[in-house]
């Protein structure tokens, strides 16, 4: 669609008005011209057309009088005469008398004859010397009043040179015709008789024709003369086609070039009468008129102009302020007060503009209070368009990740930068394809790729039509939280580890009690020498020393500082060792049931964290359990696949398959009021310095570090359930425990670089192995052990404690595989071993821990002795 | 009497413009007429009567409409006051030929007049007119009444008789008056005469003016009756036999276009005939032959037919024994030919 440049609606109305104006200039204003023009002639003509009806009325009622006259006095001559043969002038005077009078009264008669009913004249009476018509039996004249009629007859010439008509009466007596009296008439004074009576326009020339178009009378300045025969004129032919002129063409009039002319038809005699009237005469005015009206109507254009102007002026001004107005509320100024407007759609406009203006400045002082809140959110905000194109950041995004403004209008990368579990990202992805909300944990990256631990929540915003136009994304960094969470749990471990003092310290006072008590017998059975009770006793130390050596390992996995050291693990496995760990804080009196099931579900996850859930949970359910009359704490382990109620309220669970771990007391329960704080951080209800109202809150932050659930089921005064479940992996990877060890196999004197910087465990070590029949050599730290390995070309495995002084051996082993990447090195270590070992894995290596399970220690040397070649 | 001017009125300006394209016209006209000067505008000018008159009609027609046919001479029409006029100037040389009464021309040739009737103007054409309280033509017997003919030398008269014989109506019972007809329809209004036969459209226009009735049409008298002639002087005939010809010619030609476009000729003559368009060319129309303007031959028959009622009405005591060479048909033979 083309877009055509926008003009001022003023200039636009201005325009409508000049253009409309040109309508009445061009259209109306001739017409109103032509109608004026025909007014104005008809004016002009008026007088001649009321002189013309004047005349028509004269020349009927003098005809009539004429007429009378002779019918009147006819009679009395008809009785006179008695008969036309008897008539002479000495005996008919009173005839005579009454003819002389008739011509004396009447001065339009030029003569008056009486003719016998031959046509003889009986007598004429004449003025001056006008000749008497010339009558015969043929003329009609005499013939119509022959038959008793009177007659009005056309003009004619008469010999005396004057155009005059007849008049015919008959004279009768008692009913006979006793003969006819003719009177002749002179037109031209029967004409200026007439207009005598009517006065004559000023200015015309005025024409009397006959019938037959002859010229009878005319004013005194024509150049014509009567008898002229006008019939070559067209207002002569249309009169005498019984016509009536009045046409507003002007012609070639009978003295001037140009005239109007008014021409009438008499009907009662046949003739007509014809004003001429000069065309400047009549158009003079006309024009004058004319040009007045011109200039008033381009005086009125002009005022009407002005006045439209004015109205435009007067009728834009609010659509000016308003378009003000407007550009005021486009810069933010939403307080312009708009004039009142006479013209009720503009008022109505401007009122729904400034109930607009108002409501968008509220609005926009809610939203600015809403963008002000997202700028000085704790969290991180950053909204993006459907297509990740950032449209926003706040304060703290930018302080978080180090972007600045800059990065609005680009998309962002972070999403994709950041780290996350394969199967998470899937399900962002997914999620934000959907238009369904995600949240979960990531690695982010700063503008300076520097990661950082956060929690993200991302949002899709809908249109009306329910398509998908932006992304809220709200970034935590986890960072401090992490830190935090770690040091809550080295705190709660901390407070578990005074509970399981006293249960260690008993177990240990146990063990040490029955070691004392079987060293003291091996003692007496060594004196009584008697082999088998020694090596009986010997054998009751040694098992009670595993088990010393195996809690001391499971509390150095609990009392380690990592955070999260996830791996694939066996649940059921890693409960029950658990279990055995926890058993010593649970005290004697509570019934302790567990149905562990058997299966071999691998879960993805941190066996010590694990470890410290089940002791916190066991805690939970051991406090809740003092005031119980039969406590009972049972334990429940088994997978399940969860329903779909389950996955509606866990939406962002990645599998139905799970552990479900559950632990169930029958203790005091929990109150509804209390159930949504449990896990809130410090949150207790134990008393003061029974707790830290940290154990719920670790747990909570453990499982959701797992991708698990965990779930509460409690009824005060019935009992609480816990259900943890753990998102099952895939048993990719063989159990450890079903890795066959090799076979057993004696020792040839191989050679051993024993290094440990503990004189008295390598000094035993080094005993038991050549107990075996292998060839010791020892080292107390990793550089003394470089220096005999170089020494010793046949050593063919290498033992080695990991920390020592000066060379711990981790420090050894890299050293030495620079050079001999292939010899099996054993790692002996009294911590946990993937804290040691978890940098940097090291071929070709195993290990074992302290204290020493020499049969483990056999297997292990065994193995590599197997695999290995000889140096 | 005020008429509503038949052509609207022009703006000032638009008059301007319009007299400043007909000065162009005008001027483009002149130019025009410079460079072909008409041959007609040099020609001697030949004078020719007439009357206002329906029968004339053909002569309004050629000077209307076939001027440009003149070659040898220019058409100048005469139109006289009266019939005593159109005798004037034919015996005195004025006139080279005329439109005049078909007994009228017999009758001045009868008395010596040197001239020919060389064609007819038309045939029938002429409407008997009566008072309205006489409703019928026989009502007319017994009754001493008026009836006007334009001269007592006219078919019109001649017409008269027969339609009077034909309704057994005694010829003695009527007064015939002769009058110009112009004079008929006021002196008819004025009740001064009880009817009158006059040619068309006279007797028309009275009926349109609501003055009398139509008794008889000439053709239910006499169909085919010869109306007015042409009568040409001698001279003319001897001396411009080819103008004559021409004019000749022209006439037959106008002839046959009234026949053809009767609405046209009918506004083309109106100032001729004296009527108004519209009451003309009823007369031409309705019915058809009620004035024909075909075959203008005036035929021997049409004279011997003619002159015998005469004879029988007393206008003539006798027959004349050269009536054969009151006419002279070759003109409007040649013209039969070329314009049939």
């Amino acid at each position: 669609m083309p877009v055509f440049p926008s003009i001022s609606l003023s200039k636009a109305w201005y325009a409508l008005i000049f253009v409309a104006s040109l309508l009445p200039a061009f259209i109306i204003a001739p017409w109103l011209a032509d109608k004026a023009y025909e007014l104005l002639f008809e004016r002009a003509l008026l007088k001649e057309e009321v002189y013309h009806k004047q005349i028509e009325a004269y020349f009927s009622l003098e005809t009539e009088r004429l007429l009378s006259v002779l019918v009147n006095k006819a009679d009395p001559i008809a009785l006179d005469i008695g008969s036309a043969q008897a008539f002479t002038a000495d005996k008919n005077t009173t005839t005579i008398n009454l003819l002389h009078r008739l011509m004396k009264r009447e001065y339009l008669f030029n003569t008056v004859t009486l003719y016998d009913n031959h046509a003889n004249i009986m007598t004429s009476v004449t003025h001056g010397e006008h000749a008497i018509a010339d009558i015969s039996v043929q003329s009609p004249a005499f013939v119509v009043s022959q038959h008793g009629r009177t007659f009005i007859g056309s003009p004619l010439h008469l010999a005396d040179h004057h155009f005059e008509f007849l008049i015919a009466v008959p004279l009768i007596v008692q009913g006979n015709v006793v003969g006819s009296m003719v009177t002749t008439v002179n037109t031209l004074e029967f004409w200026q008789n007439i207009q005598k009576r009517v006065t004559p326009p000023e200015g015309n020339m005025l024409y009397l024709i006959d019938g037959r178009g002859i010229l009878l009378a005319h004013s005194l300045a024509s150049s014509l003369h009567p008898g002229d025969l006008l019939t070559d004129k067209v207002i002569v032919r249309a009169l005498l086609s019984h016509k009536n002129w009045n046409s507003s063409q002007a012609y070639q009039g009978f003295d001037q070039p140009k005239v109007f002319g008014i021409g009438s038809h008499i009907n009662n005699l046949s003739w007509s009468v014809i004003s001429e009237v000069s065309e400047p005469r009549i158009m003079l005015p006309i024009e004058k008129a004319l040009s007045y009206l011109i200039f008033i109507v381009f005086i009125m254009h002009i005022i009407f102009g002005l006045l439209a102007i004015f109205l435009v002026r007067k009728m834009l001004k609010p659509i000016h302020d308003l378009s003000q107005a407007m550009q005021y509320a486009k810069e933010g100024n939403y307080q312009v007060v708009l004039p009142h407007s006479a013209y009720s759609e503009l008022q109505n406009l401007i009122q729904h503009f400034t109930s607009m203006t108002q409501t968008i400045a509220k609005r926009e002082s809610e939203l600015q209070q809403f963008l002000l809140a997202l700028e000085h959110l704790g969290e991180s905000i950053l909204i993006t368009d459907k297509h990740g194109i950032a449209h926003y950041i706040n304060r703290s995004f930018k302080k978080t990740t180090g972007y600045t403004d800059n990065i609005l209008g680009k998309p962002i990368q972070a999403l994709e930068k950041s780290s996350m579990r394969h199967t998470a990202y899937q399900h962002l992805k997914h999620c934000i394809k959907t238009g369904e909300s995600w949240e979960g944990r990531a690695t982010s990256v700063k503008a300076n790729g520097e990661e950082f631990s956060s929690r993200m929540h991302i949002s899709p915003v809908f249109e009306h039509n329910n398509t998908i136009t932006h992304f809220v994304t709200i970034i935590q960094d986890m960072t401090q939280y992490d830190l935090l969470e770690a040091q809550l749990l080295q705190a709660q471990k901390t407070e578990s580890i005074g509970t399981l003092v006293g249960g260690i310290a008993h177990d240990f006072n146990n063990n040490l009690a029955v070691i004392m008590g079987n060293t003291y017998l091996a003692k007496i059975s060594i004196r009584a020498g008697k082999n088998q009770d020694t090596l009986e006793k010997i054998n009751n130390i040694e098992s009670l020393s595993k088990y010393a050596a195996k809690v001391v390992a499971q509390l150095m996995a609990y009392a380690r500082q990592d955070i999260i050291q996830k791996e694939n693990i066996r649940l059921n496995t890693v409960i029950k060792e658990s279990l055995l760990l926890s058993n010593v804080a649970i005290p004697e009196n509570i019934s302790c049931t567990t149905n562990i099931a058997d299966d071999d579900g691998l879960i993805f996850a941190d066996k010590s964290q694990i470890q410290q859930m089940l002791m916190n949970l066991l805690n939970n359910a051991r406090d809740a359990l003092k005031e119980a009359t039969q406590p009972l704490i049972e334990l429940t382990l088994k997978s399940e696949l969860v329903d779909k109620d389950f996955h509606k309220r866990n939406p962002s669970i990645s599998t139905l398959h799970f552990m479900r771990l559950s632990i169930q007391d029958n203790g005091h329960g929990i109150s509804e009021e209390v159930l949504p704080l449990i896990f809130d951080p410090f949150f207790t209800t134990k008393d003061v310095g029974s707790g830290t109202g940290l154990g719920l809150s670790m747990v909570f932050g453990m499982v959701q570090s797992h991708h698990g659930i965990i779930e509460v089921d409690s009824r005060l005064g019935k009992g609480t359930t816990f259900h943890i479940y753990f998102p099952m992996v895939k048993n990719e990877e063989g159990s450890a425990q079903n890795v066959d060890l090799p076979h057993q196999q004696h020792a040839q004197d191989e050679t051993i670089l024993l290094i440990d910087d503990d004189d008295d465990v390598r000094e035993t070590t080094a005993e038991v192995l050549e107990s075996l029949g292998y060839h010791v050599i020892q080292a107390n730290d990793g550089l003394q052990g470089l220096q005999y390995f170089k020494q010793h070309a046949d050593i063919a495995v290498i033992i080695v404690d990991v920390i020592m002084p000066h060379m711990g051996g981790v420090a050894f082993a890299q050293k030495l595989r620079e050079s001999h990447p292939d010899i099996g090195i054993i790692f002996l270590t009294g911590y946990d071993k993937s804290a040691i070992l978890s940098e940097q894995y090291i071929p070709h290596t195993s290990t074992l821990h302290k204290p020493i399970d020499f049969e483990q220690l056999q297997h292990a040397i065994q193995n590599i002795l197997s695999i290995a070649e000889p140096k | 009497m005020k008429n509503v001017p038949t052509s609207p009125l022009p703006s000032l300006k638009h008059t301007s413009i319009y007299s400043f394209s007909w000065l162009i016209l005008a001027a483009l006209l002149s130019s025009c007429t410079e460079q072909e000067p008409s041959a007609s505008t040099q020609a001697e000018p030949i004078n020719i009567g007439r009357l206002i008159c329906g029968g004339h009609l053909s002569l309004a027609v050629v000077e209307n409409k076939y001027q440009h046919d003149l070659q040898n001479f220019t058409l100048h029409t005469v139109q006289n006051h009266n019939w005593d006029d159109v005798i004037q100037d034919m015996r005195s040389g004025k006139l080279a030929g005329t439109f005049i009464l078909s007994p009228l021309a017999m009758q001045l040739i009868r008395q010596g007049l040197d001239a020919k009737i060389v064609m007819m103007a038309d045939r029938n054409g002429n409407g008997f007119v009566l008072a309205k309280k006489y409703k019928s033509i026989q009502a007319l017997k017994g009754k001493k009444t008026i009836i006007a003919v334009p001269h007592l030398y006219s078919q019109h008269h001649v017409l008269l008789y027969l339609t009077l014989q034909q309704h057994d109506v005694a010829y003695n019972d009527v007064t015939v008056v002769a009058m110009p007809p112009r004079d008929m329809i006021s002196s008819f209004a004025r009740g001064e005469i009880d009817g009158f036969m006059v040619g068309e459209p006279k007797g028309n226009r009275s009926i349109s003016l609501n003055k009398g009735w139509m008794a008889a049409i000439s053709p239910s008298i006499w169909p085919n009756h010869m109306d007015h002639v042409f009568l040409a002087s001698n001279t003319f005939i001897k001396e411009h036999p080819h103008q004559l010809q021409e004019l000749i010619n022209a006439l037959k030609k106008a002839g046959n276009f009234i026949e053809q476009h009767p609405h046209e000729a009918a506004i083309m003559g109106e100032a001729y005939t004296g009527a108004r368009a519209q009451v003309f060319e009823q007369v031409l129309t309705t019915p058809a032959n009620w004035i024909d303007y075909s075959d203008m031959i005036p035929s021997d028959t049409h004279m011997q037919a003619m002159a015998k009622i005469m004879v029988d009405m007393g206008l003539w005591k006798d027959m004349p024994k050269d009536l054969n060479t009151y006419t002279d048909t070759s003109f409007i033979r040649k013209a039969t030919v070329l314009y049939p």
